[in-house]
């Protein structure tokens, strides 16, 4: 029966994995056989990446806990929460309701303000806004990092922790990290007050630390919005805390002094390569140990 | 009422082994249906929260579909079924050096002409088809998986494999 099986059986038995010896000979034999195990060969590459399930499951069970809690006697707790409910959302209903959006490491959003404005907000940061106000005062109050396309109206402002940035209908980048703060200007204008500084900035412009670079900027958008971070001459300990939140990892380092000044960037998707970028200019070697780096200088001095 | 017992899946060690079982199945099956960009990593542990929460309701022997139809249901209402074309990119680029340009660019041309190919089968065969060729799994494994005969695996795979050809070579 082997020799007339058909050259479609061969092939579902193939991908069966189920050929015994001598259809396997009849199968090498087939005009397709190379073809067929390059293709099968390549495929492999496509594999889904490692499903991560540290801690998933703990927190799944943990989520049950105070659910149990409840079961005991769901009526009078019930009561109660109603009470708080009615009475939060009245405190909340009256007083001023803040929308706030949180963005963890390795993960960036967009986001809507109410009268339309655009923001792309990078890892680990948050904005918070009342929508309510909105009408009045355009007002956002911003820790981390996060790129703003503002709909033209009226004053629109930003709150750090280091200064304002007020604008009218532009597009620019606030990056305020502990104690950086830079703010780059893409399109329209932008009045940036920190520390009895006042500055205004036109497209191109870039402001860091209270000093001001005219036309520096020649992109119309900050590198990780394209899902790249980009560095000039920054200490490389700047650099590998963007790499923290970016890859939601810690890093450490081993012989090598971290104030170098780094000039290059790194990529957010493809963590092997973003390591590569940052290890061969200064010669380091990485190992990887869960979730932490280790980056060691080769040479001794 | 009936406290949890066997009846149900509420037993934490019950749970645990559940969820080691079929945590990185699940995974698989979302990435090769829906590919990376929806998160399928958050819509595993959506999926097997609503397991959890719901395990009163649940017997061993149902949870495994609820858990697949669950975590289809998620990424479906986010995907809003829009032709959203699958980027399987990331190959793992080997630093090999002692190739030529000539073979390492032919090498990606081919390699894009499958992820297009790829992105061209219906879910269905994508899924059954990369179960079968990437993670080695056999047509009674995946029919398990998905819950369909053995049969129509090797329909789904078999087409696949076939359409995949078609298209590869037609480029």
């Amino acid at each position: 029966m082997s020799i007339s099986m058909e050259k479609a059986e061969l092939i579902k038995k193939w991908l069966d994995n189920n050929l015994n010896p001598e259809e396997q000979k009849l199968f090498e034999a087939l005009e397709d056989y190379n073809e067929l195990i390059q293709l099968s060969d390549k495929l492999k590459q496509f594999k889904a990446p490692d499903y991560k399930s540290d801690g998933v499951l703990e927190n799944i069970v943990a989520t049950k806990q105070s659910k149990k809690g409840k079961l005991i006697s769901f009526n009078f707790i019930s009561k109660i929460a109603a009470i708080f409910v009615i009475g939060f959302s009245l405190f909340y209903f009256f007083k001023d309701n803040d929308t706030k959006i949180n963005t963890l490491a390795s993960n960036k959003i967009n986001a809507q303000l109410p009268d339309n404005s655009q923001v792309r907000i990078n890892a680990l940061s948050s904005i918070s806004f009342n929508e309510k106000t909105w009408k009045d005062s355009r007002e956002v109050s911003l820790e981390g990092e996060a790129f703003f396309k503002v709909a033209k109206g009226s004053k629109f402002n930003v709150h750090t922790s280091n200064g304002t940035v007020t604008v009218l209908g532009t597009e620019f980048n606030v990056k305020n990290r502990n104690n950086d703060f830079e703010v780059i200007c893409y399109e329209g204008s932008v009045l940036v007050e920190s520390n009895n500084i006042s500055e205004t900035l036109a497209p191109g412009d870039y402001f860091k630390s209270g000093k001001i670079f005219r036309n520096n900027i020649n992109v119309s958008s900050p590198s990780w919005i394209n899902n790249e971070s980009s560095f000039k001459s920054e200490p490389f300990i700047k650099v590998l805390q963007e790499f923290e939140r970016q890859y939601d990892v810690k890093v450490k380092v081993e012989n090598m002094d971290t104030s170098l000044l780094f000039t290059g960037k790194f990529i957010h998707n493809d963590i092997e390569t973003a390591l590569k970028a940052l290890t061969l200019p200064f010669n380091l070697v990485s190992e990887q140990n869960n979730n932490t780096i280790i980056l060691k200088g080769e040479r001794k001095k | 009422m009936k406290e949890s017992t066997d009846k149900d899946i509420c037993n934490e060690g019950l749970f645990a082994s559940f969820f080691n079982k079929h945590s990185k199945a699940l995974f698989n099956f979302l990435y090769y249906k829906f590919g990376e960009k929806l998160n399928p990593e958050d819509k595993v542990q959506e999926a097997f929260l609503k397991v959890w929460q719901n395990c009163h309701k649940i017997t061993p022997d149902k949870a495994k579909s609820f858990l697949y139809t669950t975590a289809n249901n998620l990424m479906l209402n986010q995907a809003n079924h829009e032709k959203v074309k699958l980027k399987y990119a990331e190959i793992p680029q080997k630093s090999h050096t002692n190739e030529s340009p000539e073979y390492v660019m032919e090498e990606n041309q081919y390699m894009e002409k499958i992820q297009n190919a790829l992105s061209k089968l219906t879910e269905a065969q994508r899924v059954a088809f990369l179960l079968n060729r990437v993670e080695g799994k056999r047509f009674k494994e995946i029919a398990e998986i998905l819950n369909i005969s053995t049969k129509a695996v090797e329909k789904r795979i078999y087409g696949a494999l076939k359409k995949l050809r078609e298209d590869i070579e037609g480029l």
